[in-house]
């Protein structure tokens, strides 16, 4: 019986071990932060009246939230209103999150102002490393998704892919590409070309909209492969958004180096929802963000691997 | 004209309206003889002096709404979820625990959120520190209002001119209030509670003697509804009796 046990008790070690956990304490574990408390645990950012954590929700019962609220005084332009950054960095892993943008469609249809769930870092050497899901919250119907990435010692030399989705009508609007190689110039990406351009149909989800309810999004970060999802919020299956593998003639687009997982909420002057080109107003109320949590899961075994080979100090 | 402003600005509720006038209830005045149903058809100018003897008078409280509502003040929503949230952290001013009230699109005048006495309250001073929303970019046509002292009787705010006396009440938390007494009604406003009242509005003419309801409302007149569910917030109401 002691014989037995001591078995049972070294299969339990040893997967243990071979999950590899990542020793660098520069590195975030994995976590679920569910903003309940007066503070994040896995993040910082700023203070009220911006940000407000562990508060209830303004819309949905018995949930506790981290409120982003911009302002009509906020400067346009990203990281100008309310921010928040993970303490530690973060790399290939899955990352999800639950979330609802305010609803500012009868208040101000015109409203100029991105929420964005992303990650983003500039290394030297590396280059940017930046994952987005934005919504116009002028539109809450489309989800705006991509990659930025820059040359490696210039983070003004910008690369990027994206893909906008209307998920209500289950529409692609397009899938493209630019980078500064030839000054940013739009390109669809070659329509035989699976790796880039799947799935190449997604089902709607039917009443989507963004600022009705409260919806989990996600990506799963590989070094060669990146998929974004959203769970049907009636079945709580994932839907693919994008599942990218692609390159394009200068650019692969999916991010290789570490980086910083953030949730912000701006203003823009300059960047309208492309079903109003006229949507580029500053605030002219303090609209609320709430974020339920943020999760994620890194995989660590490809992240110390690539530092290795990467050279990755 | 700057007297035309500030009236467009604050009606107080003394029977007359500068401003259309909401379906409010009618105040709760204490029957005191039920049984007389001939009391029915006495004249409003009939109401005796006197409070009435069988009504239940509040003693002084201070409520700061660090949670659910005590003192005998009861929260009414109108009948939907998500308008009040007690405990909630002010989004003004930093620290400070408040009564977040958000009023949401709504297709009756009337239709809000009420804060009611449980008993009677009657001569003394009210008072209540309050940020309205700043609702002057967003929506200047916002139909929407507060209402705050003895029912019928206390300062009216329209959250579209939140200006009273030259005090924003959507700029900060502020204080509102009046002192009622046999002879006189005297409704203000002060910057900060420390400060100076600002009168409002004195009334010596047809001044209430019954004991009446204290009353917080915040809802819809017949103007536009809102647009989005702009919040108020109280840090607190307080009462003083009069000895």
């Amino acid at each position: 019986m002691k014989r037995l046990s001591a078995i049972l008790a070294l299969s339990l070690i040893i997967p243990a071990v071979a999950m590899a956990q990542d020793p660098d304490t520069r590195f975030s574990p994995a976590f679920k932060e569910d903003f309940d408390a007066a503070k994040p645990q896995y993040f910082s950012g700023g203070s009220a009246p911006r940000l407000f954590f562990g508060v209830p929700s303004l819309t949905e019962k018995g949930t506790t939230v981290m409120l982003e609220r911009i302002q009509p005084t906020d400067p346009a332009g990203a990281g100008k209103g309310p921010e928040i950054s993970s303490s530690k960095r973060t790399h290939f892993g899955t990352y999800s999150a639950r979330l609802r943008v305010p609803d500012v469609k009868k208040a101000q249809p015109n409203v100029g102002a991105v929420v964005g769930y992303f990650t983003y870092r500039f290394t030297q050497g590396f280059g940017l490393s930046e994952i987005d899901f934005e919504w116009l919250i002028a539109d809450p119907t489309l989800i705006y998704i991509g990659t930025w990435t820059s040359a490696p010692n210039n983070v003004g030399n910008l690369q990027r892919v994206g893909r906008t989705i209307n998920l209500a009508k289950g529409q692609i609007l397009y899938t493209n590409y630019r980078s500064y190689h030839d000054g940013n110039k739009n390109h669809n990406f070659a329509s035989d070309d699976d790796a880039a351009l799947s799935p190449r149909t997604i089902p709607a989800i039917s009443g989507y909209d963004a600022s009705k309810q409260f919806y989990v999004y996600g990506f799963d970060w590989f070094p060669d492969r990146l998929t974004w999802w959203i769970e049907h919020p009636e079945t709580g299956e994932k839907v693919i958004l994008w599942d990218y593998q692609g390159t394009t003639p200068n650019f692969s687009g999916i991010p290789q180096p570490p980086t910083t997982y953030m949730m912000n909420f701006w203003h823009t002057n300059d960047w309208s929802v492309d079903t109003n080109p006229q949507s580029k107003q500053a605030p002219k109320y303090p609209y609320c963000l709430e974020v339920d949590w943020m999760k994620y899961e890194p995989y660590d075994e490809i992240n110390i691997n690539w530092r290795e080979e990467n050279g990755y100090k | 004209m700057l007297l035309l402003a500030l009236g467009a600005a604050i009606s107080c509720n003394s029977g007359k309206y500068p401003l259309p006038a909401p379906e409010k209830p009618k105040p709760e005045v204490p029957d005191d003889n039920p049984d007389d149903s001939q009391e029915g058809d006495k004249p409003d100018d009939e109401t005796p002096d006197n409070p009435p003897v069988d009504v239940k008078l509040m003693e002084a409280f201070k409520e700061d709404f660090s949670e659910e509502p005590a003192n005998g003040l009861t929260l009414d929503s109108g009948g939907k979820d998500l308008r009040c949230f007690p405990g909630f952290p002010s989004f003004t001013e930093s620290g400070t625990k408040i009564l977040m009230l958000r009023l949401d699109g709504a297709k009756d005048a009337g239709d809000g959120i009420k804060l009611t006495s449980k008993d009677y309250v009657h001569f003394g001073t009210y008072s209540a520190r309050v940020k309205l929303p700043d609702v002057k970019s967003v929506q200047p046509g916002l139909g929407a209002r507060v209402e705050f002292g003895p029912e019928g009787e206390g300062v009216v705010i329209d959250v579209a001119s939140p200006t009273l006396e030259s005090v924003n009440t959507a700029s900060k938390l502020c204080v509102i209030g009046l002192d009622w007494s046999a002879d006189k009604l005297v409704r203000w406003v002060k910057s900060t509670p420390s400060g100076d009242k600002k009168v409002i509005e004195e009334v010596t003419e047809n001044v209430p003697q019954n004991p009446l309801k204290l009353v917080f409302r915040y809802y819809h007149t017949d103007g536009a509804a809102a647009n989005y569910p702009y919040e108020l917030e109280i840090d607190w109401i307080e009462y003083s009796p009069q000895e």
